[in-house]
């Protein structure tokens, strides 16, 4: 939960609110990303070459995390993160199966934009692991409107950049 | 046999490209592994309302694809995967075909790694080649053994 409003979500966000998600990674995740990627390293899919590695065994492909971070942005603002311009990722460290993840953002600054009844905010993020190691940094920048979740957004600027 | 360039074997300029056609599988999946279950990727009556006019696939999808781009010629050479910055241009459909292609930008050698850090820029555009997503990565590249080979299963 993240106690915001159901509406005027883009009005509540102010420079510096944090909202968090946690969520276990496990072995499904990284057969589904795998699959999903069409990744072929075995650092991801075969245990004996992992365990030789200096990760010692399988690691989590890194849009794995990064896709849960980005997602906690649109999962937490009530439906109202409508859309999605850039992402800045940085690796910091491996995430294993059955790891537990908690990404955290906060808002860094945030540029009103009428035509999408709010603005653009930029968020700057982190992930750690259950042991609070930092596994991944990270950026977002996504359109926050201010309409109620049941609104579409509209088609006022066909150059809007959506994902 | 499919052979994969070690960190020497590549060069600035170089491209590492490769097509997929991304389906409603892939969007059903990407709903299930990232929690994400906003209507623009679940619900068609919303999305048909929206400028899109149907479900788009999730911009964090189609950048798993476009670095596994990467694992598909690097393979076993490919040990860290370090930085990626993007922006989403257009959206992605089921049924679309995407395109990816990286280029080389940099290459630093890192001995203490056993290899070296590989920059590249790249873009993703669909069968119509609009562009969908376009930006940058950076990965360590082993040195590996010179040629790596590795024996098909097929």
């Amino acid at each position: 939960m993240t106690g915001l409003p159901a509406e005027g979500v883009y009005d509540a966000l102010e420079v510096g609110y944090q909202f968090s998600r946690r969520i276990t990674l496990t072995e499904t995740h990284l057969l589904l990303g795998n699959t999903l990627f069409a990744d072929s390293v075995p650092l991801h899919s075969d245990e004996l070459t992992g365990q030789g590695s200096d990760y010692g065994g399988r690691i989590m492909p890194g849009p794995i995390v990064a896709g849960l971070a980005a997602v906690t942005l649109g999962m937490s603002l009530n439906g109202a993160a409508i859309g999605y311009l850039e992402q800045r990722e940085y690796f910091k460290a491996p995430v294993r199966p059955r790891d537990t993840i908690t990404v955290t953002w906060t808002v860094a600054s945030k540029a009103d934009k009428e035509r999408f009844h709010g603005g653009v905010v930029t968020f700057s993020g982190r992930c750690t692991n259950q042991h609070g190691v930092l596994v991944l940094e990270c950026l977002g920048v996504a359109i926050i409107t201010n309409r109620p979740p049941a609104s579409a957004p509209d088609d006022g600027d066909k150059k809007g950049q959506y994902a | 046999m499919t052979q994969y360039p070690s960190f020497h074997q590549l060069e600035v300029g170089q491209q590492l490209s490769g097509r997929i056609t991304v389906t409603e599988a892939h969007i059903v999946l990407a709903c299930g592994i990232f929690a994400d279950f906003a209507p623009l990727h679940v619900d068609e009556e919303y999305a048909r309302q929206t400028r899109f006019g149907t479900r788009i696939a999730h911009g964090t999808l189609i950048t798993g694809i476009m670095a596994g781009v990467l694992s598909k010629h690097l393979g076993p050479n490919a040990v860290g995967y370090l930085e990626q910055n993007v922006r989403f241009t257009a959206p992605v459909l089921a049924g679309d075909t995407v395109s990816t292609v990286w280029e080389i930008t940099d290459k630093v050698d890192k001995p203490r790694l056993g290899g070296g850090i590989v920059t590249l820029r790249g873009t993703c555009s669909t069968q119509a080649g609009v562009t969908a997503v376009e930006g940058t990565s950076a990965l360590i590249v082993a040195y590996g053994t010179e040629p790596v080979t590795e024996t098909s299963s097929n």
